[in-house]
């Protein structure tokens, strides 16, 4: 009994312990339940359809991994994250470069560009839907008096194009939060090692990928991890613009989910989905937090 | 001293993306308080700032009680679960960092 040893007190363990108890508490209660059950139900036959359920194993994962919709999703995923992450992040970069070469507004336009990052998401949605709407559209409507269309096409509404409306709508919104870490991380390079280069001969482009490049390599890593992992997460854009249409081009995992669990009521299969989702943001997030350590 | 020099290829790099980013960042917005200024039976058309303008649409808004009300929903949710998430000592850095990430 050490705690009578010690005369009754605690030991730094176990206050430790007290203290971090609450913080578990909250942890479990609040991620750690919904996840758990989200995952135990992915093994039920539940559907909001029918008040009873049944343990049927992994019956919903082959049905998952047979149904040809799926890798169809996962495509149209992988595709969606790829150049939702890397479009804005280059445009983002050219952004944060021109804007800190300090010409007299800079500071003006880096504080409106921050705008589009904060207006809601659904918003953003309406907004480019109304721009590349086919009847009524700006996009179609300003091709058309230029003369290059001879009727509003309707960008959305197409299998082709509908998934690049969403990743430009995705640029726009996701372009000022990409330049405002880049921008840090252009602030904080050296001009020190960057004026002895130029002193060496350097140009412009060797200044950047060998001096730049190589100080940012830990911020721009960074921003490329979180930003695919909030496109693996992304919901209310393709949501609000297509819905996941047409036939399923815009269907990303987060449509995904939600069309199976409240379209169709299929509970178990929707948590299915959600756990493999789940899994595939793991790896990410693991990568992340890896990355975060290293850099400390 | 500048990061990069303005030699004859980045004046033209910078002024290409300038306007090109520029505009694609800032059209799309001018374009929604230009239509937010159009009075409702042209808001279909397509001037650019030049048509009528009105504020109207953003008075119905204002003293619209129901919009309002969504507005103090929106206000009580955001603040509510900003609070809840500095305070609750674990999930604080998990749900910042996601609010950081996803939106």
């Amino acid at each position: 009994m050490k705690a009578i040893k010690n005369g009754g007190r605690l030991t730094g363990r176990q206050v430790g312990f007290l203290l971090v108890v609450p913080g578990l508490a909250v942890f479990a209660a609040i991620i750690l339940y919904p996840f758990a059950d989200a995952v135990l139900m992915s093994f039920t036959d539940r559907s909001l359809l029918f008040p009873t359920s049944n343990w049927i194993w992994f019956e919903n994962y082959v049905k998952v991994f047979k149904d040809p919709y799926f890798v169809h999703t996962l495509i149209t995923t992988g595709l969606f994250v790829v150049l939702a992450t890397l479009i804005p992040f280059t445009l983002g970069f050219i952004w944060a470069i021109l804007l800190n070469q300090g010409f007299k507004g800079s500071e003006l336009l880096r504080g409106i560009t921050l705008v589009n990052w904060i207006i809601p998401g659904i918003a953003i949605g309406f907004l480019w839907s109304w721009i590349f709407n086919g009847q009524y559209g700006v996009l179609s409507g300003m091709l058309t008096s230029l003369g290059i269309l001879d009727k509003g096409v309707s960008w959305m509404g197409q299998t082709q194009t509908a998934l690049l409306c969403v990743v430009i709508a995705r640029t726009w919104q996701m372009l000022p939060w990409y330049m405002a870490f880049l921008l840090g991380g252009l602030q904080g390079v050296s001009m020190d090692q960057i004026e002895a280069a130029r002193i060496d001969g350097a140009g412009n482009w060797q200044v950047f990928t060998h001096v730049v490049l190589p100080e940012m390599r830990s911020i721009v890593t960074l921003v490329l991890i979180l930003g695919t992992i909030g496109n693996l997460q992304h919901f209310d854009l393709p949501w609000t613009m297509t819905e996941g249409g047409p036939a399923r081009a815009t269907t990303t995992l987060s449509i995904e989910v939600y069309t199976t669990a409240f379209k169709n009521w299929d509970m178990g299969k929707a948590a299915t989905v959600g756990t493999i989702w789940a899994i595939l943001l793991a790896c990410f997030s693991f990568v992340y937090l890896r990355q975060v350590n290293e850099s400390d | 001293m500048r990061m990069f020099q303005k030699t004859l290829g980045f004046r033209i790099f910078f002024w290409v993306f300038l306007i090109l980013i520029g505009g694609f960042v800032f059209l799309p917005l001018l374009w929604m308080i230009n239509t937010a200024l159009k009075p409702s039976a042209e808001t279909f058309t397509l001037t650019f700032f030049t048509g009528t303008k009105t504020l109207e649409n953003l008075k119905n808004i204002v003293t619209d009680a129901t919009i309002m009300g969504y507005l103090r929903n929106s206000l009580i949710v955001s603040f509510g679960s900003s609070l809840m998430a500095t305070i609750s000592p674990s999930s604080a850095t998990g749900a910042a960092s996601s609010s950081w990430a996803c939106s």
